[in-house]
């Protein structure tokens, strides 16, 4: 009896329902054929569409682009990193830009004592269980040896997806690509940089060190002859206090550094003869002009400092100690 | 003590039971691997961003799991009235809390214990180093945090009415301590006066709970801590939580269960 109560009613035939969900089906088929195209078409118009974080956040992701190039920075210093309640005037530029000669240091007081002095005995004990000690990843940290570099990359890359227009991500991930002997992906980096940011002179800078590196000083003449435009165009109308001279300076050496590379010695004096009015320090320009001209060889410049000068220093990086008296970096054999 | 470990087995008992604990793992396995998938440049050797994904990872579904574990087995027992037949046989209210506080604990540390194997075993296989010891040292002071924080849940428990105001307001302390509490002090000296003296007296009397949190030492291969910071790190832990628990004791013993 009780299994009879719980049978279920009687119903028509399947026939008809089959029917129906045959006919919804068809028509939903047509449908997606009608529409496919017009939506692959609006999504054509957004690059970002398959981008799961533009998705998700929107524009605004780039908020979150900085965060993840300070960690990139802090991951440099191995966790050693300010936070908003130290005294953060020793880390206001990355020490992975500036230590890359990317940028310009603005950078004072003391790295190693941005938690001052032992306040009291919380404080000391506390300070046992957090890196508190001040390294950097491609010299003193631990386990630095073979290419720990490599561990500030993926918040780089992640930076760069949160926000293509932060152009210091690709100059500054590519150097250090480089600095790992990774010539192809830097190369590949900074060309997605380009990709985002045209003509932008501070990758196509980058671009030319790529290329210097691999040897082609031929085209990385040519790339940073495009930078000094790019920059002429961009910063060239504007007043000399709102002009990335640091680029400039850069661009500018390295140009005349090309040039001797390439045995055209009055190219690279030109060079260094349009540094000079762009330059913070044209006593140094000039000092250089004077040297090439009684045959001495191009040296490499000085790393970058207050003065703005420009750097060839990928060479010999782990002595530095930036913001303070940089060690001069070897010279630049022609 | 029997009386005490009786309670605990059923409070272990019941965390395998339920599901929470297979989900917070599995999900950060999940991701974590998901992420250990992505090709940064090419080199598989890149391995901090990964131990710190999956440590963060570690530390949320810890928190949640000491909290929400703690917070309900009070109250559940007064709803579901299990605790009359329980406090009716011979046993103390404080063997009572004292038990569940042991399950709890227990419950939370082998939990982690499962957490930390998975953790070594990808940043093993990842990074081809193996320092077991600073691993052991951070599973330790893992388990610690989480002693206190499940003496403060049971304290918040016989204190707040509801599971969900206790799990807010001790959710709220702990994050907030691990987030602020270095830096109180500071706070403190710049603020001055009233506020300054009011926030040094949250800095000096406030368990430390970002002491027990070494997860940069650990993401960036530091050396390991020495052995007497650690001996020193659990007689603090063990008096935050004797306190709390000597104070939910208390309050337990002194409250209506009706």
């Amino acid at each position: 009896m009780s299994s009879s109560a719980k049978a279920p009613p009687p119903t028509s035939s399947p026939v008809p329902l089959l029917g129906i969900a045959g006919l919804l089906l068809t028509v939903s088929l047509l449908t997606a054929l009608r529409l496919h195209p017009v939506h692959y078409e609006i999504q054509a118009r957004r690059p970002d569409a398959d981008d799961l974080l533009a998705r998700l956040l929107g524009d605004g992701r780039r908020l979150f682009a900085n965060h993840f190039y300070v960690k990139a920075d802090a991951y440099f210093h191995s966790g050693f990193y300010p936070t908003i309640f130290d005294d953060r005037q020793s880390h206001q530029t990355a020490h992975i830009a500036e230590d890359a000669g990317l940028a310009e240091g603005k950078n004072t007081g003391d790295e190693e004592q941005f938690l001052g002095t032992v306040a009291n005995w919380v404080d000391g004990h506390g300070r046992n269980h957090f890196p508190s000690v001040h390294t950097h990843l491609d010299n003193d940290a631990p386990e630095a040896a073979g290419g720990a570099e490599r561990e500030i990359l993926p918040w780089l890359t992640l930076s760069s997806k949160l926000d293509p227009n932060l152009v210091e991500n690709y100059s500054v991930g590519a150097f250090w690509l480089r600095k790992l002997g990774k010539y192809a992906e830097a190369e590949h980096f900074v060309r997605k940089g380009l990709e985002a940011n045209p003509g932008n002179p501070e990758l196509l800078f980058e671009l030319g060190r790529c290329r210097l590196d691999l040897k082609d000083t031929l085209r990385a003449r040519n790339i940073w002859e495009m930078a000094w435009e790019a920059w002429k165009k961009r910063d060239g109308s504007k007043d000399a206090a709102e002009q990335n001279r640091f680029t400039v300076n850069q661009i500018l050496m390295h140009l005349a550094l090309a040039e001797f590379r390439l045995h055209k010695q009055e190219d690279c004096l030109r060079w260094l003869e349009v540094a000079v009015p762009l330059s913070v320090s044209p006593e140094a320009i000039r000092k250089r002009i004077s040297e090439v001209k009684a045959g001495q060889p191009f040296e490499a410049i000085d790393p970058p400092n207050a003065a703005g000068e420009a750097s060839d220093h990928d060479h010999d990086h782990s002595a530095h100690d930036h913001g303070h008296d940089h060690p001069h970096p070897p010279a630049a054999k022609p | 003590m029997q009386k005490i470990s009786a309670v605990a087995g059923v409070v272990i008992l019941e965390m395998i039971r339920r599901k929470d604990v297979y989900v917070l793992f599995f999900l950060t396995a999940l991701i974590t691997l998901v992420l250990g998938s992505v090709d940064l440049f090419g080199d598989a050797k890149i391995a901090r961003y990964l131990k710190e994904v999956c440590l963060t990872l570690m530390w949320m579904s810890s928190v949640i799991i000491a909290v929400f574990t703690a917070a309900r087995q009070i109250p559940v027992e007064r709803e579901s009235r299990t605790l009359f037949p329980l406090l009716a046989k011979p046993i103390t209210r404080s063997e009572v809390m004292l038990g569940k506080f042991l399950g709890c604990w227990l419950a939370c540390c082998i939990s982690l214990a499962a957490f930390y194997l998975l953790f070594a075993l990808i940043s093993g296989i990842r990074e081809q180093h193996w320092p077991l010891a600073n691993y052991f040292q951070a599973f330790w002071l893992h388990c610690l945090f989480s002693g206190i924080v499940v003496a403060l849940t049971l304290l918040g428990s016989v204190w707040f009415t509801a599971v969900s105001s206790n799990a807010t307001i001790v959710l709220s302390c702990v994050v907030g301590m691990l987030l602020l509490g270095r830096h109180l002090h500071k706070v403190a000296v710049k603020a001055g006066g009233i506020a300054g003296h009011f926030l040094d007296g949250l800095y000096f009397s406030l368990p430390h709970l970002e002491w027990f949190d070494v997860r940069d030492l650990i993401i960036h291969n530091w050396p390991r801590m020495d052995w007497t910071i650690v001996g020193q790190d659990t007689l603090y832990a063990c008096a935050y939580a004797g306190c709390f628990l000597a104070l939910a004791c208390w309050r337990f013993r002194r409250q209506p269960i009706h």
